[in-house]
């Protein structure tokens, strides 16, 4: 189930919210515990078993793991608990990758192919995995106490607002708020403004942004394509003019900010309703000057995440050579691609990232600041779009080809007419990610999301927010609607 | 000290009103999201209720295995489209937004609208300019070869039910709106390439003698001094004004054998009582009406008939207009049982059109040859599909002297109340539809004969 979806929307959020203020508050817990075994039973009910065994199997262990005190075996289980999770992590994301690239490897010397029959993916894999190494290793490193409950445990990890899509909470920021937590009225009203506001962003700008890409571009995932399609794909941009592929690539650039920054809105939005502070995720990335501050104000989660149990384990910058630091730097960064998806682009696609933080650290940085803020934040914005070429695309070759057709300089005039709601779309979005570079937006940007909202402005919030959640179900449904007519031709 | 105590209080009060706002404001967003869920749900109230809406989705149930393999969840999702709460105010509200500003765009891609709020089929309109015939043909002369081979298989066909079974059929060409009223129509190039279906349908049967009634010319020359208008401004179905037209097909069908219909006797035209959008109008489902929009009339009918009457038993095989004869004409008084085969697709067999069927599933020849008319309509640009595949199964069928006997045996079955009886109750227990269970034993009688 996702949040915008119609079930969600109409179904689980209402009876969900009804039953968990109804609920004594010594009780709530459990009651959003059901919520979340529910919320992902219905979209994956093939994996709600594992997940549920692999949360109960890690929870004993760490609690075992706390009670020893043989250091060794203290060890042991720490990585036994890490590997449970990392080694679902790695056969359900990266079992078909690993698979169908060893075969690639032996069909080339000329060996039979490994019999391998294909995963599905569990849906949230990646951000519950590494919820539950969070668990593992801050209890390890004596950061936090262990659960003494395994609902408390369960619910850190499936908890719905934050099971599929992240934000990423580390154990040791939510550990306090899951045994006890405040939310008052004024909270619990700013949670469901923030949770319609990202659902706007979804639903009517993303989406319809979306559409427009995969027009373009074909759909973002190639593996259930047929060859045929595929073919079309390639004949489709080989033949794309300039013009067109600029606009393909800022619409995804701006389409995969808005609909994850508005998956994360609604997720804190959700958090909040409860009385929980979730983390944010995003902070205007596109208003970056240096690709560093980029990484810091995208996906903030994720990349503390990386810096917290991979960049800093690796040696972080404390390390003997320069070279060292470079490579940890470059590194985290390609693994951080892989997460993205286990194909070929997504590591090229982190390894530039690195590449480019590298170059940042080296002298981008440097030569960001002498160009002046505007320019710097054009020079990163660009870069940004032009490595977007190898997320969207999932072929390689596709992906060059894309580019070269970028920088072609064979442009044909684009008509606002031709698609008003699209192009609409894209300067709304345009103006929302770079607003914040002027004080005003700054300023309404803390007034909207940050500032406790007085009397008048949680009345004139309320209404927008009804109204805008009723538009949302509209734009999300309303688009198939033919009467029927008994005349017919 | 008492200032500061009042004030003190006044502070507090103050809080606690701004707080039982919050309060407020946070209960009645749950039970905003409650009432959206109840109605998607349940559906209490049909405000805004949308017309001729095409909801395909039937309410899911849960199983297991359905719910396993994914397919109880997608269907959830697709009911909920098709049903969430707000779902008519949404879309009335999109539709007025398209309709007002840009250009009177409709959400029925066929239907366009005209001058002064009228509104046509866009199929009737190509056909008025001559852009019609080109969708469905390559050539004049293509459409020429067509339309004699349809009327030729209505002609042998016509031969074998009059001289085997005495049944008659005929053909009716009903009026098309923009014929009628091309004032209004919306302003188009004119292709004189290709002629016109209708007219060569026509032409063909007066030229094979085959039985027709062509309405198009009788109502054009009436249409300038009618004192009501004969179609309604935002309606594409005939209204009042078809009682004339059945009036006319029933006198034609008395006058091909002289079987005794009762006859109509229209006593006048009154205003509807119905002050409900036009039929265009409301399917546009727009939040408000479109304005001049003129009223609705009714035919106060009475029918005449004697000792020598006999009501016929008719099979009307063609468009929506049949829709006519079931609001407007006295049915039960001139017919004594009629099938519509509407658009050769579904069945509706009866006075109250409770036995609905899909044509595939009926023994077609069956009913064929249990009635002693059969009327094949239409209006104006459905003529290019010609019969939509009737004539040519009716001929094929009843060239089979196997499929005739079939059909005639299942017949006698339908008109023997006890029988009917157990064949209902053994279609039930054998989970088939009645139709079938008739059929089957219908041919085991038959094989058991023949031994």
């Amino acid at each position: 189930m996702v949040f915008s979806s119609n079930i969600f929307l109409m179904c689980f959020l209402p009876i969900f919210l009804a039953a968990y203020f109804l609920t004594p508050r010594k009780w709530r817990n459990y009651t959003l515990l059901l919520a979340s075994i529910l919320f992902y039973a219905f979209g994956a009910p093939e994996f709600i078993v594992q997940l549920l065994v692999s949360i109960v199997a890690n929870f004993y262990l760490v609690k075992w793991m706390v009670k020893t005190d043989n250091q060794l075996l203290k060890k042991i289980l720490c990585g036994l608990s890490v590997a449970i999770s990392i080694g679902l992590l790695f056969y359900y994301k990266y079992g078909n990758f690993t698979m169908q690239n060893i075969n690639y490897v032996l069909g080339w010397v000329h060996v039979e192919p490994m019999k391998w029959v294909k995963i599905l993916l569990p849906i949230g894999i990646s951000f519950f995995s590494f919820q539950s190494v969070t668990y593992t290793l801050d209890t390890y490193r004596n950061v936090n106490e262990p659960m003494q409950k395994l609902t408390d445990y369960m619910l850190y990890i499936v908890m719905f607002p934050q099971l599929i899509a992240g934000p990423i909470i580390r154990y040791c920021d939510i550990a306090d708020q899951i045994r006890d937590r405040q939310a008052d009225y004024a909270d619990r009203l700013q949670g469901f403004y923030r949770f319609v506001l990202g659902l706007a962003k979804k639903v009517l700008i993303a989406d319809v942004i979306g559409f427009q890409v995969d027009k373009i571009l074909g759909p973002s995932n190639y593996d259930v394509l047929t060859s045929q399609q595929l073919a079309d794909i390639a004949t489709k941009i080989a033949n794309i003019d300039s013009s067109m592929a600029w606009i393909a690539i800022l619409a995804f650039t701006f389409q995969i900010y808005f609909d994850f920054a508005g998956y994360s809105d609604m997720a804190i939005g959700l958090g909040r309703m409860m009385g929980f502070k979730f983390p944010e995720n995003f902070d205007n990335p596109y208003v970056s000057t240096t690709i560093s501050e980029f990484w810091r104000r995208w996906h903030q989660t994720f990349s503390v995440f990386i810096k917290n149990y991979l960049y800093f384990p690796l040696g972080g910058s404390r390390v003997k050579t320069e070279g060292r630091k470079y490579f940890n730097l470059w590194f985290c960064f390609l693994m951080s691609g892989l997460w993205h998806g286990a194909a070929w682009n997504f590591v090229v696609y982190g390894a530039l990232q690195g590449i480019f933080i590298c170059a940042d650290k080296l002298f981008l940085r440097k030569f960001n600041e002498r160009i002046g803020r505007i320019p710097a934040v054009i020079c990163t914005f660009a870069i940004i779009v032009l490595t977007r070429c190898f997320f969207r695309i999932e072929r390689i070759d596709l992906s060059w080809l894309f580019i070269k057709r970028l920088f072609a300089f064979e442009f044909t005039p684009v008509r606002f007419a031709d698609n008003p709601h699209f192009f609409t779309m894209m300067i709304v979005a345009a103006i929302f990610s770079f607003i914040t570079m002027t004080r005003f937006g700054l300023r309404w940007q803390d007034k909207v999301y940050f500032t406790e909202y007085n009397q008048r402005q949680h009345i004139i919030a309320f209404a927008l927010a009804i109204f805008g959640f009723i538009f949302c179900l509209g734009a999300l449904n309303s688009s198939g609607f033919s009467p029927f007519i008994y005349f017919r031709f | 000290m008492h200032c500061l105590k009042k004030l003190n209080f006044a502070t507090r009060s103050i809080q606690k009103m701004k707080e039982l706002i919050k309060k407020s404001l946070c209960i009645v967003t749950v039970m905003l999201l409650s009432a959206l869920f109840l109605q998607t749900t349940w559906h209490f109230s049909d405000y805004m209720k949308l017309k001729n809406d095409s909801k395909s989705c039937e309410k899911p149930k849960l199983t297991f295995k359905n719910y396993c393999d994914g397919t109880f969840q997608k269907q959830v999702d697709d009911y909920l489209r098709e049903n969430y709460a707000t779902r008519a105010i949404v879309i009335r509200t999109r539709n007025q937004y398209d309709y007002t500003f840009k250009n009177k765009k409709t959400c029925i891609p066929f239907l366009l609208p005209g001058k002064d709020n009228w509104m046509y089929y866009r199929p009737g309109v190509l056909d008025y300019y001559g852009l019609e015939a080109p969708v469905h043909f390559k050539s004049d002369q293509e459409l020429r070869d067509f339309v004699n081979n349809q009327v030729d298989m209505l002609n042998e066909l016509r031969g074998i039910l009059k001289n085997d079974y005495g049944i008659e059929i005929l053909s009716f060409i009903g009026p098309d709106k923009p014929f009628i009223y091309p004032e209004h129509l919306p302003e188009m190039e004119r292709d004189t390439t290709m002629g016109n279906a209708a007219d060569y349908f026509a032409q063909r049967f007066a030229e094979t003698g085959f039985p027709n009634i062509d309405m198009k010319p009788w109502y054009q020359a009436i249409a300038d001094t009618s004192r009501r208008l004969l179609f309604m401004p935002m309606d594409s179905h005939w209204q009042y004004a078809s009682v004339w037209g059945y009036d006319s097909l029933f006198r034609f069908m008395n006058s091909l054998n002289d079987f005794g219909i009762p006859q109509m006797k229209i006593n006048g035209i009154k205003e509807s009582k119905f002050k409900g959008r036009q039929d265009d109008e409301a399917t546009l489902n727009l939040l408000f009406k479109v304005p001049n929009h003129t009223p609705l009339y009714t035919a106060d009918i009475s029918v005449i008939s004697d000792s020598t009457s006999r009501k016929p038993r008719v099979l009307f095989v063609g468009d929506s207009f049949i829709f006519a004869y079931e609001w407007l004409i006295p049915k039960k008084e001139i017919t004594s049982y009629y099938e519509n085969w509407f658009y050769y697709d579904n069945v509706y067999k009866g006075f109250d059109k409770k036995q609905k069927y899909k044509i595939k599933d009926i023994n077609r020849l069956r009913s064929i040859l249990d009635v002693d008319f059969i009327v094949v309509y239409s209006v104006g640009y459905q003529w290019y599909l010609g019969t939509r595949g009737f004539v040519e199964d009716a001929l094929e069928s009843i060239k089979d002297p196997y499929q005739v006997k079939v059909a005639q045996t299942m017949n006698r079955i339908g008109k023997d109340p006890s029988w009917m009886k157990l064949i209902r109750d053994k279609a039930q227990d054998k989970g088939f539809t009645v139709e079938k269970m008739l059929e089957l034993d219908a041919k085991w009688i038959i094989e058991h004969e023949n031994k």
